[in-house]
């Protein structure tokens, strides 16, 4: 449990995480970078800014740049921005409003 | 998962703002600000910044000013700054190279010059200055 980092619902952040082989999950609000291996952005949270992960999982708001490997967008999702990955699951209900490209 | 305590993991670094957390469990590098009600610096964690707190448990590398109703240092503690507390406790190991001030005025966060007198005589002043900018 230790590994994990966890900001819950009232919390906000603001600034620069760097986890690179570990998970990171938001409930609540970030804004700034994240580096991590995994990162799930939960129904409810808000996120601006780049995140970059292996594997990245939005379920909430997420304004800005998100680089993975693999890129899951659930049906709660309001995304708004640069999307990069090589595969791509998108919910339907999903709202995404940006770009889609594969990494380069 | 939603009144799970927000944590920072171990190996992880962060550097910036966190607001609105009632309690933070860190494992990890961080360098912030935090006003919090409970805060726990686990063994494995180096925390660089100012806390203010009900309770702060520290148990691993901690730099900076910290304020806290409660300070509980563990055995594995390592603390350099200042800390104002109204109580604390220190197990055997905690290792202080700091100032610590009970029972500080929050009207008037510079310690009055008698207190600072009896406290602090070899202190250099830069830590009693960096009160003056909060």
């Amino acid at each position: 449990m230790s590994e994990i980092t966890y900001i819950s619902k009232e919390v906000s952040v603001e600034g620069v995480l760097e986890a690179d082989d570990l998970k990171v999950v938001v409930a609540g609000s970030f804004s700034g970078n994240i580096n991590a291996n995994e990162v799930i952005l939960e129904e409810g949270s808000r996120f601006d800014g780049e995140v970059e992960a292996r594997i990245i999982v939005i379920e909430g708001e997420l304004k800005g740049k998100v680089k993975s490997y693999q890129l899951k967008v659930s049906e709660t999702a309001r995304v708004d921005g640069e999307l990069q990955t090589n595969s791509i699951e998108v919910a339907s209900g999903a709202e995404i409003a940006g770009s889609i490209s594969r990494v380069s | 998962m939603s009144d799970q305590q927000s944590s920072i993991g171990i190996g992880a670094k962060f550097k910036g703002k966190i607001t609105g957390a009632k309690a933070l469990e860190i494992n990890g590098d961080i360098e912030a600000d935090i006003d919090i009600g409970k805060i726990t610096i686990g063994q494995d964690a180096h925390f660089k910044g100012g806390i203010k707190a009900d309770l702060a448990v520290i148990s691993g590398i901690y730099e900076g000013t910290m304020q806290a109703e409660s300070i509980w240092l563990t055995d594995t503690s390592r603390v350099s700054g200042e800390i104002r507390y109204q109580s604390l406790q220190m197990d055997r190991g905690a290792a202080l190279n700091c100032r610590v001030v009970y029972n500080w005025d929050d009207t008037d966060q510079k310690p009055k010059k008698s207190k600072s007198k009896d406290k602090v005589e070899d202190q250099p002043n830069d830590i009693i200055e960096e009160d003056k900018n909060e």
